[in-house]
């Protein structure tokens, strides 16, 4: 038996050989890994601990570097961690450490071994405990072994003492009543003369603070101390990171600080210790001018600096005190701007978020000009994190930096061509969420999204299928600002659609169906209404305009006023067809169309016009594209489809036959036809608003619906279903929103036809190259992908845009200029009442965990007890606790806690007047108290004997008797070295 | 509070790889790859930062450094300094340079857990404890020496066992050829581990007086 054992121990691979197996490499890595389990799973097993710590060894390798599980191992671990052997010991540690967490179930059973090794004679060993309970300990471990921690607190071994202290933090925080026991002797060690244990113990009181600063506020005195005595960095820069949190809190100590920091800064040689003053200062005593004018004088020097990770860090700090002191970032502007061109990712997207934070209304057009310009340039990652991050500051609390909507939603426009943009879904919110809220911006936002519809090389690309789905809801939901409804129609059945993912098609084709209800009712509207007048023989110039053309199959009757409709739509004023509508249909426009009719030029011969041969043909061609999809196997699609088919089929009776059989009847079918386009029209013409995050909050939740009933369930039925459109939308009615104004009186200028114009001849180059007018969808399946790249920048050339031009520009726009007066006024922006709410939610959160309440407990939770004492001057406040909480005990924040009323009025004249006295620290402050000592004696003789005994008591002896004194004879004599 | 470090060669593979928040392994693959990933891609002369909240939660950095064929990656929160994580770096590297004179990548490889000792000295759970080189290669000097000390009595315990054990059988002429073989082997092997025990030994007591 023992004989196997010993030649399993002798021949056994060790470590090494199995390191070297690797290297080897005769076969494949994950055979050898099996095989190398196998045999640890062997070897493991054995009774001969050598043996087992051996394979425990390898198995905690290939664990930590190959992501083999080793949990089965934990026992085994646990066994050679028992072990006298040094060696084996530290194996099992190691692999503890490694593995163990708060779910193993042998956990419970290494209490009394680690116990034993905390009480160990060989230091090593202590430490090895001390490791493992600083990485594993859970709640019963901390609770069990806290006696020994406190123990240690105190060892002779400045070696163990320091990682006694380390562990204090594990200890605290999964046992929080540690802290009555341990508190003390941690802060004593906060005297020791040596700087690994006060480096240690500020470490602690560093992590501690992060969670709950508050609570520390009374140590600053200690920490004070340090700041302005010790020379060493590390040490400084823990310290600081404390007074950063604790000057937040407290004003007075920022006072305090801001002038050993701003030493710190004029004399450090040490970066890392200069950034942290500086960090310190943007952060938390940004409103002391002159210290941040020092870090910003600083932070230039970073800035310049060769290191890319200086400058790095100085581009963070400006960012951090950009918020509050914009100044300092405008001075620096010339070297933000030229980091934008920096090789380094990082520092160019410093600069970019430097850049942003400048945005204003008076310099977002310019700087996002830019910016965009830019990011055509600049490679895919970074160009969308421009993108990104104009799209993130335009939108920020709704639209407030934007001016000029139609400017707005032609950048978006341009954004979605820029070709590496992969932003399709803040897009595709923003263009939504435009549309909804801006009313004066609808007109631009439809000629955008018709822009973005017309050009079919922009389906072939993934990205933007979210954009072109916004795209078509706008242009279906506002399509009567649209200049040309039947090029829209075109657009939104263009072959090529059979790209688009189902449900986006399915946004097209009830696009689609709202575009047709449109173009009828316009048709029939007006022909009903041109019928009636020409019966009435109200119009007179009709006659003339209908010799000049004649359509084969229709009355004349009803073309005689197609000119006019050409006219006005081709116009690009759709407005006015609005206006001209609305007149009409209250039966009082005869006037306006009859000018229109006259101003029309006789000639014209739009081949899109409303005339029945025209939408007898937009008829046709909806029946031709969607045809073959009332098969689709989308069901979205299919439904729709079939609606708009069945609608078509319904129409084109109507519509075709009265023209065939004669123009008595005509009125009476036209009516019949319009009849039903009406009431569609009417169905998609109530305005859709946006809706408030918080508006199902609202709604009463109906008797039996369960809506905390557990769905996890369903997650498991439906967890492969997801939900792409989901947008941060819904739609509903008007009555959620305020609409404030309502003005669509300006007009458009004519030169904004011309982009138009340029994408509709792009859309007859399409056609022309593929030979095709847009019949069956089946052919564009061959049409693939060949086409441009969405957007062949072409007018890249004429932006010479370095950023030597944004640094121009940025002079110009950045100086802080009075607000032009803008051409427009800023048009309305919907707000809804959620909206607010949700800007303004950014609660902070006040954490009042189990910790941080001990803590106060310990450094101050008696103050209860000791302002009465302090007035009774009982012998309560002997315990040097207590001396230290009186120490602090005049901080506001806590004497309305734990003072008495009375007691406040006094403490504030004596802090005043301390202020002047005692301007610093450590030695002064040992004097002071010396020579006040004798009084202290005087009146707590006593107490002074009983402290006296104590480790460190003299010292605290003496400030308790100071302090008590001071509360009492409220005179201002005590340095208080914290305020 | 330092959340992990990490030793990756050029290739991607981990050398070192220590989480102080417990995660499980397979997670901590997933961790080493995505740090890889993010490091294989940035050119030479660039910053040391990265900015790990996409892997490692909010409020994480990465810092690293590129030496020779090695990524030495440090993962840590708001309440280290950034360029002191980074002189800190430094201070492993020294270290490790110094225990291994002219440390290169083979050392790492094959000294796994002594590259563990020396940096459980520095970074006692997450918390930065020495950062003197010095005084680190003194505790790790002294570990090793108890380490192997406990390694050389164990070998000759076992040996002087495990020869009286064939020497009983022996007598009892129930000893088969290949046992004669191995014996000799193992023989040889002892004499040798004792020898290097007892300089061991002499040198712990030398030591001792000293």
């Amino acid at each position: 038996m023992a004989g196997t054992s010993i030649m399993e121990t002798l021949f056994q691979r060790s470590l090494e050989d199995l390191i070297k197996g690797f290297r080897q490499q005769q076969v494949k890595e994950s055979v050898f890994i099996s095989k190398a389990m196998e045999e640890i799973r062997r070897e493991i097993k054995s009774t001969d601990i050598p043996t087992k710590s051996n394979a425990l060894q390898k198995l905690s390798y290939l664990s930590s570097l190959y992501g083999l599980d080793m949990s089965f191992a934990s026992f085994h671990a646990i066994e050679v961690m028992s072990s006298s052997q040094f060696l084996h010991k530290k194996i099992g540690y190691h692999a503890i450490t490694q593995s163990f967490n708060d779910d193993t179930p042998v956990m419970l059973l290494i209490t009394n071994q680690l116990r034993k090794d905390l009480n160990s004679t060989n230091q090593f060993e202590v430490s090895l405990a001390l490791e493992c309970l600083s990485r594993i300990g859970n709640i019963d471990l901390a609770r069990d072994l806290t006696p020994e921690v406190f123990t240690l607190l105190s060892s002779s071994k400045v070696f163990i003492r320091k990682k006694a202290i380390a562990v204090v933090l594990r200890v605290f925080e999964k046992y929080p009543d540690a802290v009555r026991v341990c508190f003390k002797r941690l802060v004593e060690n906060l005297d020791s003369s040596d700087p690994v244990l006060v480096s240690a113990v500020v470490g602690v009181f560093c992590e501690l603070s992060f969670k709950d600063p508050r609570s520390y506020l009374p140590l600053a005195p200690e920490f004070y101390k340090i700041l302005v005595d010790s020379k060493n960095n590390w040490l400084l820069i823990k310290v600081l990171k404390i007074f950063a949190k604790l000057a937040a809190l407290e004003p007075r100590l920022a006072k305090r600080i801001v002038e050993p920091i701003c030493d710190h800064m004029r004399r450090t040689g040490a970066k890392s210790l200069l950034f942290e003053c500086i960090r310190t200062v943007v952060s938390s005593l940004s409103e002391y001018e002159s210290a941040v004018k020092l870090a910003v004088v600083k932070v230039r020097e970073f800035l310049v600096d060769d290191d890319p990770n200086l400058k790095y860090l100085g581009l963070q700090a400006l960012y951090i005190i950009a918020p509050k002191h914009i100044w300092a970032v405008l001075e620096n502007k010339d070297f933000v701007v030229k980091s934008l061109s920096d090789g380094d990712f990082n520092i160019k997207l410093e600069s970019l978020r430097l850049l942003m934070a400048m945005v204003s209304e008076d310099n977002v057009a310019e700087i996002t000009r830019v910016l965009v310009n830019y990011a055509i340039k600049s490679d895919a990652e970074f160009c969308n994190e421009i993108l990104g991050s104009v799209l993130s500051t335009c939108c920020r609390n709704l639209y407030e930096v934007i001016v000029d909507f139609d400017w707005y939603v032609s950048l978006l426009g341009e954004m979605t061509r820029i070709p590496h943009c992969q932003k399709g879904e803040e897009i595709e919110n923003q263009l939504i969420d435009i549309g909804m809220r801006v009313k004066d911006a609808r007109p631009e936002l439809v000629h955008v999204c018709r822009d973005l519809l017309i050009d079919p090389a922009l389906l072939g690309n993934p990205f933007l299928h979210r954009i072109l789905s916004a795209a078509a809801w706008v242009s279906g939901e506002y399509v009567e600002f649209s200049r040309n409804p039947f090029e829209l129609m075109e657009a939104l059945l263009q072959p090529r659609t059979n790209l688009l993912p189902s449900l986006i098609r399915a946004v097209y084709v009830q696009a689609a169906l709202k575009v047709l209800i449109f173009c009828l009712y316009s048709y029939l509207l007006h022909r009903d209404n041109i019928a009636s007048s020409n019966h009435d023989n109200l119009t007179s110039g009709i006659p003339e305009l209908v010799s000049t053309r004649e359509g084969p199959e229709s009355s004349d009757l009803a073309t005689s006023e197609d000119p006019s409709f050409s006219e006005q739509y081709d116009s690009f004023n759709p407005r006015d067809i609005n206006q001209s509508f609305e007149d009409l249909s209250v039966e009082n426009g005869e006037d306006i169309t009859v000018s229109n009719c006259q101003a029309s030029s006789s000639s014209f011969l739009g081949k899109n016009s409303f005339t029945q041969e025209s939408i007898v043909s937009l008829l046709n061609i909806v029946e031709l594209a969607l045809g073959p999809l009332s098969g689709s196997h989308d069901v979205e699609i299919q439904e729709r489809v079939r609606n708009v088919l069945g609608f078509t089929d319904l129409i084109k009776q109507e519509i075709v036959n009265p023209a065939v059989r004669g123009k008595e009847n005509s009125a009476m079918d036209v009516t019949d036809a319009f009849s039903v386009v009406k009431l569609m029209r009417d169905a998609f013409s109530k305005e859709l608003g946006p809706v408030s995050a918080s508006a199902q909050q609202k709604v009463r939740i109906p008797d039996g619906l369960l809506l905390k009933e557990d769905l996890a369930d369903l997650e498991t039925i439906c967890g492969d279903i997801q939900f792409p459109l989901a947008s941060s939308f819904s739609f509903g009615g008007t009555q959620y929103a305020e609409i404030v104004g309502v003005s669509q009186t300006s007009l458009q200028s004519n030169d904004e036809t011309e982009p138009s114009h340029e994408s509709t001849s792009l859309l007859a180059d399409h056609r022309k190259r593929h030979g095709l007018y847009y019949l069956s969808s089946e052919k564009s399946e061959i049409a693939s992908s060949d086409y441009p790249p969405a957007n062949d920048p072409i007018s890249q050339g004429k932006l010479n845009d370095d950023s030597e031009d944004l640094l121009k520009l940025t002079e110009q726009s950045l100086v802080q200029k009075k607000r032009p007066n803008h051409a427009k006024p800023r048009p309305v922006v919907l707000k809804l009442y959620g909206d607010e709410i949700a800007i303004a939610s950014k609660k902070t959160e006040v954490k009042g965990d189990l910790l941080s309440g001990v803590v106060r407990d310990v450094l101050l939770g008696d103050d209860a007890i000791t302002a009465p004492s302090q007035s009774s001057r009982s012998e309560k406040s002997s315990s040097k606790r207590k001396g230290k909480e009186k120490l602090t005990a005049d901080l506001p924040s806590e004497s309305k806690e734990n003072l008495q009323g009375e007691e406040m009025p006094s403490d504030h004249v004596n802090t005043s007047s301390r202020k002047s006295k005692h301007p610093s620290h450590g030695k002064e402050r040992g004097q002071k108290s010396q020579g006040k000592d004798g009084e202290g004696k005087e009146d707590n003789g006593v107490k002074e004997k009983k402290k006296s005994n104590r480790h460190h008591g003299k010292h605290k002896a003496r400030q308790i008797a100071n302090e008590s004194l001071n509360v009492v004879a409220q005179t201002p004599v005590i340095p208080d070295f914290l305020l | 509070m330092i959340k992990s470090v990490m030793v990756i060669n050029t290739q991607g593979k981990p050398r070192l790889a220590k989480f102080y928040d417990f995660q499980p392994v397979e997670k901590q693959q997933e961790l080493i790859r995505s740090v890889y990933g993010v490091l294989c891609s940035r050119a030479e002369n660039v910053s040391n930062f990265i900015e790990a909240d996409s892997f490692f939660g909010p409020d994480t950095r990465l810092v690293y450094k590129h030496f020779a064929t090695l990524y030495f990656v440090f993962i840590f929160d708001s309440s280290e300094n950034e360029l002191a994580m980074l002189d800190l770096i430094q201070v492993f590297v020294e270290t490790l340079d110094k225990c291994f004179k002219n440390v290169c990548e083979l050392d790492i490889v094959f000294n796994y857990s002594k590259l563990h000792t020396i940096l459980d000295e520095i970074i006692f759970g997450g918390q930065v404890l020495e950062t003197s080189s010095t005084e680190v290669i003194k505790a790790v000097e002294e570990i090793s020496k108890l380490e192997s000390a406990s390694n050389y009595y164990r070998t000759c315990l076992q040996i002087s066992f495990w020869l009286a054990k064939s020497v009983a059988y022996g007598s009892k002429g129930a000893v088969k050829r290949e046992m004669m073989v191995t014996s000799l082997v193992s023989l040889f092997c002892s004499v040798l581990v004792s020898v290097e025990a007892l300089e061991g030994w002499l040198w712990k007591l030398t030591d001792k007086r000293r």
